[in-house]
């Protein structure tokens, strides 16, 4: 959870807010309530309207409608510059005609803060996001991880209310934004600082939230924790988005007190449910949780398809009740090949049924 | 509880009600504004008892004022609404009182700036633009300029030819033209001309595109800066030179051939020298396309067995076609708008944009000016949206963008020395055409006395001087104005979405399609009496500067805007930056280059434009340009070239001082750009 209260930290809540490009509707009456020193992403595809969201609470889009709080203060109408709120943008946006330093300086400057507090406040973001010693520098003389260090030090420098960012880790390479994710999280923890995130990448957002906000076509779809939404995806669209899944035609036969009994082709078992209506339901079931073997019990079927990842084998096994993606990690019984005749055995902890029928 | 509540209420109801007091809402016609108020002039409050809406302007401002101390729920209301009544206010209240023999004062456009500051305040805190009040108020300033100055000269155009004395009757439009025996003589030679110069000026064009951009050889270099020098010529010297080489005196008709003829003046001369004017505006279009086309698709086409002419016929020549169209569009609409080489060359041959100068200067008939106005605008006005909305924005290729990688397919061989060869022949040509206005310049009289003399000189020197200083200096006050409106323009128009963004695009570009003449005639038309009464003044000439020439800083400005990310600016402003900080700190350093570019090209427009100041010059207030067709008009070439000659040489210092001071890529952008505004 969030660390040590920090006094500056505020919450942030949005109240059914709109908006509209012509005749497409972006975002559609989304309201959110954000505590203070929490770290909200919002997730989805794109054109779902997350970054439109985001630039909302920025200042940079008007509101179509609805009403957008920052602490105690209704922000909904007033310019960018006058709410206290910073931004990492997608493309770092570094200031090219400005220095490493000067960049970071840039909001002080505005300010027109005393020059010495400035120079302390400069050196010491830099150093606390990594990068001292290159404050002479030019922007294009950095490599990409600098200029993302950097951009996130000018916002930082601000100590702003709510720190946004949109899309921050997309021009990097993969290994460097997996650590680079790590450093945000870890910084935003460290100073306790609000803050709203938007990916399109779900591993990024499990990652690194405390809770993610899923959209979809301008909606939100759910809001919960990566756990929440892993375990107990509110709907197809959410399940389908969030780790891999296969949706297959089951029977609900009991609902008591949180768990159901439901079966999967002759495999009966106990799994964690919401209430739902007994009787024929679509269950998700993830990939990592389906045992497959040459024998035995379970869901009989033959591999169509194989694919060997190093750490895993993802194999596409064709069943009566459809095709079937099942992801090996322990690989005991080494790779199967193509056309083997298989038997599938669904883990309780992997499935999960869908509310609405199928 | 002295705290202010609606800081921008309060100090917009202060500023009105010491305004309304104070300064002078209206003074006397001709009078000086800064007169005292009381002497010839009157201040709103006087203004009262004849003009009761004057109380309702003090009730608004007290009303401001308590609504400044007043805590409110939305605080941007009272603000938008009463910015707008105000605004309203202002300027019926400057119709009604403005009349003869009171014009507006300072006064009335303080009372408006205070309005619109304030409604400006109203609609970014209201959330009905993007922005802070810095912007909104831009927005809403240059709004009300285009209105003012771009609109409403053209609907007084619209008026004076369905309203005479008599009052306003749509039929007038009809009997004019009934009793104007000459029109259809006049729009075919128009039309005429246009269409002839637009085909040679695309051909010719394309030739040099062809060859300046897909060639190999070392002439490219003198192709490209060698066809843009009619772009900094006053437009009618290339008419002047034509007549010095080929008119009754003419050195190649009467020295060469020993024939003793007019002939030139009329079609023939002025076809060539339009196009000799204009082909360079296709140039830059067609190469910009040329640019453009893709590498990879000749590649493709050599790959799939068509050999270098297939090629080019198949389809590096379609690719061009939209680029030949829009190249041929634009050099219609100049053709049509075109005063200079008419005038002194056209002789017995009339088109619009003369008889429209003839029938004010001559015939005093302003409903046929207005009439003759109209036609000519919707011309120009069809010609201009065919261009906007058939081709699109593809028009707009700026010279900027990056080529794409890949080697372009050089030319056929036999089809490069074509080019190349005839090319050279018309630079040649322009040479000799250039040489003849300088040398022009040094002759006693040109064709019949050959002698040496510095006799022209002396006499500008004597006689020249105070037009060519109140050029040089009206010009040099008009540019940064010019580039300030235009790159703000592009700005607003690029960076911000707001209510009636694409109208006031729309309208903005609208001036590049809007002839001189009909300009010139609007304004007369429209500023030469109350409340807006500006003919005979320095203000005058230097507003139908801005104006003629803000679309060269409008495309220098979209084209470097379009290369600096928008990020940019957004982090600024997140960053507690004001718009206007964040365009004096990011956006202004990173488009220097083209900012100069603007600057020096508003310039350069602005010492070589004739068609709108020929109405506009008054003896207090004279320009080069009009002296110079003075003298041409009456035959004293001698004087004509050697001021035509100073002129071009102050452009080409002009230029040359941009190029030290941008670098040569960032020049020749804006090079282009204003060859093509």
């Amino acid at each position: 959870m969030t660390a040590q209260a920090n006094p500056q930290a505020a919450r942030v809540v949005l109240e059914q807010i709109s908006k509209r490009f012509g005749q497409t509707v972006a975002v559609d009456q989304v309201s959110l309530a954000i505590a203070p020193g929490e770290l909200v992403t919002l997730l989805g595809p794109s054109g779902c309207g997350k970054t439109t969201t985001l630039r909302m609470v920025a200042g940079l889009e008007t509101v179509g409608g609805g009403r957008i709080y920052i602490g105690d203060a209704e922000v909904t109408h007033l310019p960018p510059n006058a709410r206290d709120v910073t931004m990492v943008f997608q493309s770092y946006a570094l200031f090219p005609h400005l220095t490493v330093f000067e960049n970071v300086a840039y909001g002080l400057r505005v300010l027109k803060r005393p020059e010495a507090e400035l120079q302390k406040a400069v050196r010491d973001v830099l150093e606390l996001v990594g990068m001292p010693g290159l404050e002479g520098r030019n922007p294009s003389a950095l490599s990409g991880g600098q200029q993302q260090r950097v951009a996130v030090a000018r916002a930082l420098v601000m100590q702003p209310k709510v720190l946004l960012f949109d899309e921050p880790l997309s021009n990097l390479d993969a290994k460097l934004r997996k650590r680079m994710r790590e450093e945000i999280r870890l910084l935003q923890q460290r100073l306790g600082i609000t803050a709203i995130y938007v990916t399109h990448d779900q591993a990024e957002a499990l990652a690194i939230s405390d809770r993610i906000v899923v959209m979809d076509r301008g909606r939100v779809s759910q809001i919960g924790t990566p756990l929440e939404l892993y375990k107990a995806p509110a709907n197809r669209f959410v399940a389908e988005f969030i780790g891999e899944a296969n949706f297959l035609p089951a029977q609900l036969e009991s609902v008591e007190d949180g768990w159901a009994g439901i079966r999967i082709g002759s495999q009966r078992l106990r799994v964690q449910s919401r209430p739902l209506a007994v009787g024929p339901v679509t269950v998700l079931a993830r990939p990592e949780a389906i045992r497959i073997q040459t024998g035995g019990e379970g869901l009989a079927g033959t591999i169509q398809k194989v694919s060997y990842l190093g750490s895993s084998a993802d194999y596409t096994v064709e069943t009566d009740l459809g095709s079937v993606l099942v992801t090996d990690y322990s690989m005991q019984g080494g790779v199967l090949s193509a056309g083997t005749a298989v038997r599938l055995e669904f883990l309780p902890h992997g499935v999960y049924p869908l509310p609405g029928a199928s | 509880m002295t705290v202010a509540r609606n800081p921008a209420c309060l100090l917009g109801g202060l500023g009105l009600l010491l305004t309304a007091s104070l300064v002078p809402f209206v003074a006397r016609e001709g009078q000086a504004l800064w007169l005292r108020p009381g002497d010839l002039s009157l201040t709103a409050l006087a203004l009262a008892d004849r003009h009761p809406g004057f109380w309702v302007l003090a009730a608004l401002a007290v009303a401001w004022v308590a609504a400044g101390l007043i805590r409110q729920e939305r605080p941007d209301r009272p603000a938008r609404w009463g910015g707008t009544a105000g605004c309203v206010l202002v300027l019926s209240l400057t119709w009604a009182a403005g009349v003869k023999p009171y014009a507006f004062g300072p006064g009335a456009i303080l009372a408006l700036a205070i309005c619109l500051l304030v409604l400006a305040y109203g609609l970014s805190r209201g959330g009905y633009i993007r922005a802070d009040t810095f912007i909104a108020a831009s927005i809403l300033a240059l709004a009300f300029f285009i209105l003012l100055f771009i609109l409403f000269p053209i609907f007084s155009v619209l008026r004076n030819s369905v309203m005479d004395a008599s009052g306003l009757r749509v039929g007038l439009f009809f009997e004019t033209l009934r009793r104007y025996t000459a029109l259809w003589r006049v729009v075919r030679n128009s039309l005429g001309l246009a269409l002839f110069v637009g085909v040679t000026s695309t051909l010719i064009g394309l030739a040099f595109a062809l060859a300046a951009t897909r060639s190999r050889s070392r002439l490219t270099i003198l192709l490209r800066s060698f066809s843009l020098l009619p772009i900094i010529t006053p437009p009618f010297v290339v008419g002047m030179a034509i007549i010095l080489l080929f008119g009754l005196q003419g050195f190649v008709t009467s020295q060469l051939l020993g024939l003793k003829t007019r002939g030139i003046f009329g079609f023939p001369g002025l076809a060539l020298a339009q196009t000799l004017s204009f082909a360079p505006v296709a140039f830059l279009v067609i190469a910009s396309v040329v640019e453009s086309v893709n590498p990879a698709l000749e590649e493709a086409s050599l790959t799939l067995r068509a050999g270098p002419w297939g090629t080019f016929w198949r389809v590096t020549l379609p690719l061009l076609r939209p680029g030949l169209a829009n190249a041929f569009l634009l050099t219609i609409i100049e053709s049509l708008a075109d005063f200079g080489n008419p005038i002194i060359l056209g002789g017995e041959f009339e088109v619009l944009s003369t008889e429209i100068y003839f029938s004010i200067i001559g015939r005093f008939d302003q409903t046929l000016a207005a009439t003759l106005g109209l036609i000519l605008l919707s011309f120009s006005l069809a010609t201009f949206l065919l261009q906007r909305y058939w081709l699109g924005e593809r028009s707009y290729v700026t010279v900027t963008g990056k080529p794409p990688s890949g080697k372009p397919m050089p030319l056929p061989r036999g089809l490069e020395i074509a080019l190349l060869s005839f090319c050279a022949a018309w630079c040649a040509f322009t040479l000799v055409i250039y040489v003849s206005v300088v040398s022009g310049g040094f002759v006693e009289i040109w064709g019949i006395n050959n002698a040496f003399t510095l006799r022209h000189y002396q006499q500008l020197l004597r006689d020249g001087m105070d037009a060519l200083q109140t050029t040089l200096i009206l010009a040099a006050i008009s540019a940064p104005l010019t580039a300030v409106v235009g790159i703000l323009l592009a700005y607003l128009v690029v960076r911000h979405r707001f209510p009636g963004r694409g109208a006031l695009e729309f309208t903005s570009m609208l001036s590049f399609a809007v002839p001189g003449t009909v300009i010139g005639i609007g304004y007369v038309m429209a500023f030469n009496q109350s409340p807006f009464l500006l003919t005979g003044t320095a203000t005058i000439l230097v507003i139908s500067f801005i104006f003629r020439n803000m679309p060269v800083g409008i495309r220098s400005g979209i084209a470097a805007l379009a290369q600096i990310d928008k990020a940019l600016e957004e982090a600024s402003v997140t960053l507690r930056a004001s718009f206007a900080t964040t365009i004096r700190r990011i956006v202004l350093p990173l488009i220097r280059p083209a900012i100069i570019s603007a600057l020096v090209f508003s310039f350069v427009r602005s010492v070589t434009a004739i068609s709108a100041v020929v109405f506009l010059v008054s003896a207090k207030w004279q320009l080069s340009t009009k002296v110079i067709l003075d003298q041409a008009e009456n035959g004293r070439y001698g004087l004509a070239t050697s001021y035509s000659t100073v002129l071009i040489v102050i452009m080409a210092l002009a230029i040359a001082l941009m190029y030290l001071l941008v670098g040569k890529r960032a020049a020749a952008g804006g090079l282009e750009g204003g060859g093509l505004a």
